[in-house]
């Protein structure tokens, strides 16, 4: 045992640590650097889930029913499978409106009904406060528990609860947008879930192996005691397949409309993003949680603890076996585990009695002074309301029942929101005549069936006289409502409860019209539309929208909210348009349904509508116009959905597949998109390159190609060496961009060189005869010349000079010779694909030097006309492997001698060769294809048919033009054409 | 499967997994069968999300 004040001064200094988290949280917020924006917090602060119920309820009810706590785990488990859907949808609905309640939510879905709103609230709080009270039971009777004796329970329950409504309004109510987002409480509830996990866990291991030899001793000796119904279900099981069942859809619907759930899933998530994670991690903590259950209720049954007591099994096993320590941390953890869901409970309900109930009494008073610092005041005290309503349902009415049947009677409750809500969700035809009827009737059955009972047993009503004759009548027993028996009590309130709620909501909605605010709503809902996008609403100045805010959110922060929805959208405030101002408005209601729940919110500004009755009717009829339009297509867009689906699958594949690798850049550089070639181009992964910028990505491309102007194509070498073709293009989207396609033409240019090199030495093989003569007959001379100088007699005079005069014409020769060879070698050399500044003129005369000592030149005349021209940017052994083409094919044509003309000529920005000869000419049918390759005129063996189509891209690739003009007999003309540096500027 | 039908499908499994008729097949070792299909069915939903939000972060 621990002395009371000891344990008093623990939990203070608990709480001071609750406060030191959540104020470490709210700064880091602040500056920037959130503690709770990433998917374990918020899954962590879903695991409010799991309160002193679970704690200590769950081996109570493990070691009275067996396996009848696990449903209320494995609900939610199942329903989280199905949050990247529907939690989405409704996160984003009340994202999109502001909504921070449950009842906002209905009410807003049933076109800002405030009867409604009442009705959701009023209901949630006659079903919360017993689950409220629950809690502050579980601390009290463990406080007790631990200090060994009652008195200063009550008392010390008191400041718990004070200190516990402090907090949640100091973290939870500072300002009066319930919209924003509560770090400091959210950071504070998921350490409050660890601590309890690991509370949980050291308790549990501590029997399982400290107490006993592991799960099998455990469940062996049960298994073997007078308790082992409690491992089954079904029948001759602690609980029967329908209960079971039950339990398991109350559950589901348990874990999206408890109002803490409802305000940490949705109100507290900062990404959607979050929810893929926590469709895991949430059930993962669950399942740790369970992972004990079973063996502490076993092994408390087994070590002869009373089954009556087993709700505190989890603190008295290690209190009988002196371990005082690991029972302070199991208080610490069941502490946990109550104030985490008292904070948020708390701070949930205030907000939906302060937007639902409170504020349309008080809203008359708008005009006095401070007006919203009354309104924050005001929810501070129902804060305070609703954590003292449940410890005085504690003191009075808690004490009859068990944690789970408490509990249990909460979940009931907050199902009768389920049709309405879930149904709102997908059926537009569901209006707020059906919901009322529907949560009404629905509320009806709970109260009678499993309330009423209840307040009998507490003596809140007398079971004699009237209501005594009510519960013994044959019809009306709340335990077999209509004379229906066999059914578990929770089975059977679940069933009446639907049955009447949801013939009572389909049947009002089908037999009632909606009006137009709820089929606009409707819409809102079911179709996930955005409201601005769909109507238009009436005009209010910045001026009148500045006034309406003041009064209920104060003047500075009323300009603040303005302002920074101008700077947002870069409006100017002297120049805002009618659209802006609808959005203005718009932006101002959603911060008003924040502030003061939606219904208040829509009212205010309807209010001072301006709407003509005209404009109503316009109104109207086109949203009927709509709504039907849109029914009717609803197959169509199906059908359009999958083809999409189908079109965006199949461009994928394409982009995917290419050989190339795509790269699409936002306006501000940022990748978007990155191929799979890209990956095998650059070695980047796709996830590392998203979002990423592109210049870092791409070192080695210049920085001007990334400037949004015009299409641009070069070619670069990569890091590794690889040769990359680059095209980069603007995207024809307004929001900008770029798309960049990159290909990687390494192979390609080495082709194209080993492809030059042998046209080159193709074009040498033609003319190798002539040049074998050209070197023979000096060589023969050369060759007789020595032969005469072995014979000569030295000493001789005229035979000195013959030898003299006979060693220069060898050193002519051989001097002609070795040119030859030069000349030779010069042009069999490549040396690079480089473009470079060179003389075109220069290369002309060195080809027609060359091909001159062909002896079939002999027969030509050539004649050349050069006019004054600049340097060229080309790579000259491509271009003169062009002129030799050409001359050689011209001489080929004239095989009995001819004229080949050579002009070069400048006509700014371009230089044109023309190489016209008298030889056969073209025939005009096929010189459409002699650029073609593997294209030839001549005879078998004497032509590859490459030479030209060579030509056709070496002249390509320099950006100019090649082209014929010929004729059978009358010669051919070939005309290329070069642009100079300007024209390629 | 898209997601968007695969998750309602798990959830139909998961719905039937842990209801009567296929409850009552596991009679003889409930607890076991509880927990470990508990444990199979979070793993397949964290497998499902994690390659999802993969292949969305992949996709851009």
């Amino acid at each position: 045992m621990i002395a009371g004040w000891l344990l008093e001064i623990i939990i203070l200094c608990y709480l001071c640590l609750l406060f030191f988290i959540a104020y470490v949280a709210e700064r880091r917020e602040n500056r920037g650097k959130s503690l709770v924006t990433n998917p374990y917090v918020y899954s962590l602060s879903l695991a409010v889930y799991c309160t002193s119920w679970t704690f200590y309820g769950s081996v109570g009810n493990a070691a009275t029913s067996g396996l009848s706590f696990l449903p209320i785990y494995l609900g939610p488990t199942i329903m989280a499978i199905l949050w990247g859907s529907l939690l989405l949808k409704i996160i984003t609905i009340a994202k999109r409106h502001r909504i921070t309640t449950i009842s906002d939510f209905i009410a807003s879905r049933y076109g800002n009904s405030l009867r409604l709103s009442a009705l959701v609230t009023v209901v949630t709080i006659i079903g919360i406060t017993p689950y409220l009270g629950l809690q502050m039971k579980a601390i009290m009777s463990t406080f007790t528990i631990m200090a060994g004796k009652s008195s200063g329970t009550i008392a010390s329950g008191w400041v718990i609860a004070l200190v516990l409504g402090i907090f949640a309004m100091i973290f939870g109510a500072r300002r009066l947008d319930s919209s924003e987002r509560h770090s400091g409480l959210v950071l504070a509830i998921a350490f409050e879930s660890l601590v309890k996990l690991v509370a949980f866990l050291a308790v549990g291991i501590f029997v399982t192996y400290g107490l006993f030899n592991g799960f099998t001793d455990i469940f062996a000796r049960i298994d073997s005691s007078a308790y082992r119904h409690l491992l089954f279900i079904g029948d001759g099981g602690a609980v029967s397949y329908r209960e079971w069942a039950s339990l398991l859809f109350l559950s589901m619907m348990a874990i999206l409309f408890l109002p803490r759930q409802f305000h940490v899933a949705v109100v507290e998530n900062s990404a959607p993003s979050h929810i893929a994670k926590a469709m895991w991690l949430f059930p993962l903590y669950m399942l740790l949680m369970n992972l004990f259950v079973l063996p502490i209720a076993f092994g408390g049954i087994l070590l002869g603890n009373p089954r009556l007591e087993a709700d505190s099994f989890v603190l008295t096993i290690p209190l009988s076996q002196g371990n005082s320590a690991l029972a302070l941390l199991v208080f610490i953890g069941g502490f946990s585990a109550a104030t985490g869901m008292v904070i948020v409970e708390s701070l949930a309900l205030s907000t939906m009695m302060m937007n639902s109930l409170v504020m349309p009494t008080i809203l008359r008073f708008k005009h006095i002074q401070d007006f919203p610092l009354v309104l924050l005041n005001i929810k501070r005290l129902l804060i305070l309301g609703c954590v003292f309503l449940g410890y005085f349902f504690a003191l009075s009415i808690g004490r009859f029942y068990s944690l789970v049947e408490i509990g249990l009677k909460s979940f009931e409750a907050i199902t009768i929101f389920a049709p309405s809500l879930i149904l709102g969700l997908y059926w537009k035809k569901g209006n707020r005549k059906g919901a009322m009827a529907g949560i009404t009737a629905g509320f009806v059955v709970w109260f009678y069936t499993l309330l009423m009972p209840a307040l009998i047993r507490a003596d809140v009503f007398s079971p004699q006289g009237f209501w005594g004759a009510l519960l013994t009548h044959d019809l009306l027993n709340p335990h077999a409502l209509f004379g229906l028996t066999g059914l578990d009590r929770w089975t059977h309130c679940l069933f009446w409860q639907l049955l009447f709620n949801l013939s009572a909501y389909v049947g009002v909605s089908l037999f009632s019209s909606q009006n137009e605010v709820e089929e606009r709503q409707g819409l809102l809902f079911v179709e996930s539309y955005d409201a601005k996008l769909v109507f238009r609403r009436s005009v209010y100045t910045i001026s009148q929208i500045e006034n309406i805010l003041e009064q209920y959110v104060g003047k500075s922060e009323a300009l603040d909210i303005v302002s920074r929805f101008l700077v947002r959208e870069s409006i100017d405030r002297r120049e805002i348009t009618q659209e802006d101002l609808i959005r203005l408005r718009n932006e101002a209601e959603r911060v008003l349904s924040g502030v003061l729940g939606s219904s208040i919110s829509t009212i205010i500004f309807e209010d001072k509508a301006t709407l003509t009755e005209e404009e109503r009717g316009e109104l109207s009829n086109s949203i009927k116009q709509m709504t039907s339009s849109l029914r009717l297509s609803r197959h169509e867009l199906a059908d359009a959905n999958r083809h999409l689906a189908y079109l965006k699958e199949f461009s994928e594949n394409i982009i995917e597949s290419a050989p190339l690798g795509i790269v699409t850049i936002d306006a501000g550089l940022a990748v978007k998109y990155w191929n799979r070639e890209m990956e095998q181009i650059t070695g980047v992964d796709r996830a590392k390159a998203i979002n990423q910028p592109i210049k870092p990505l791409l070192p080695w491309v210049q920085a001007t190609a990334w400037i949004p102007d015009q299409q641009k194509e070069m070619v670069a070498e990569s890091a590794s060496g690889q040769i990359i073709k680059l095209n980069v293009s603007p995207f024809k989207d307004p929001s900008g961009g770029l798309v960049a396609i990159l290909e990687n033409i390494t192979e390609k240019r080495k082709m194209e060189e080993s492809l030059l090199q042998t046209s080159k030495l193709a074009s040498l093989g033609q003319f190798t005869a002539g040049i074998s003569h050209e070197i023979g007959n000096p060589l023969a001379s050369i060759s007789s010349l020595v032969q005469e100088l072995q014979s000569i007699d030295l000493h001789s005079p005229q035979e000195l000079r013959f030898t003299h005069e006979s060693l220069q014409t060898i050193n002519n020769h051989l001097a002609r010779i070795a040119k030859i060879v030069r000349s030779l070698g010069d042009f069999a050399r490549i040396s690079g694909a480089e473009k470079t500044s060179a003389d075109i003129v220069e290369l002309l005369v060195q080809t027609l030097n060359l091909v001159k000592y062909d002896k079939r030149s002999r027969k030509i005349e050539f004649i050349t006309e050069v006019a004054p021209i600049p340097l060229l940017e080309v790579n000259a052994d491509q271009i003169q492997q062009v002129f030799l083409n050409l001359v050689i094919n011209a001489i080929d044509a004239m095989a009995d001698g001819g004229r080949l003309e050579i002009s070069v000529a400048h006509h700014p920005p371009w230089v044109v060769l023309r190489f016209t000869d008298s030889g056969c000419g073209i025939d005009e049918k096929v010189v459409g294809r002699i650029f073609d390759p593997f294209f030839t005129t001549k005879p078998l063996g004497k032509g590859t048919g490459l030479g030209l189509s060579l030509c056709y891209g070496i002249i390509k690739d320099h950006n100019g033009r090649i082209s014929v003009a010929s004729q059978k007999g009358r010669g051919a003309t070939f005309e290329i054409t070069l642009p100079t540096k300007k024209a390629n500027e | 499967m898209y997601h968007k039908e695969l998750c309602p499908f798990i959830c139909l499994l998961a719905l039937l997994a842990f209801n009567y008729p296929i409850l009552s097949l596991a009679a003889d070792n409930l607890p076991s069968y509880l927990y470990l299909s508990w444990g199979v069915l979070i793993l397949v939903v964290a497998l499902v999300t994690t390659l999802r939000e993969r292949r969305r972060r992949k996709m851009g």
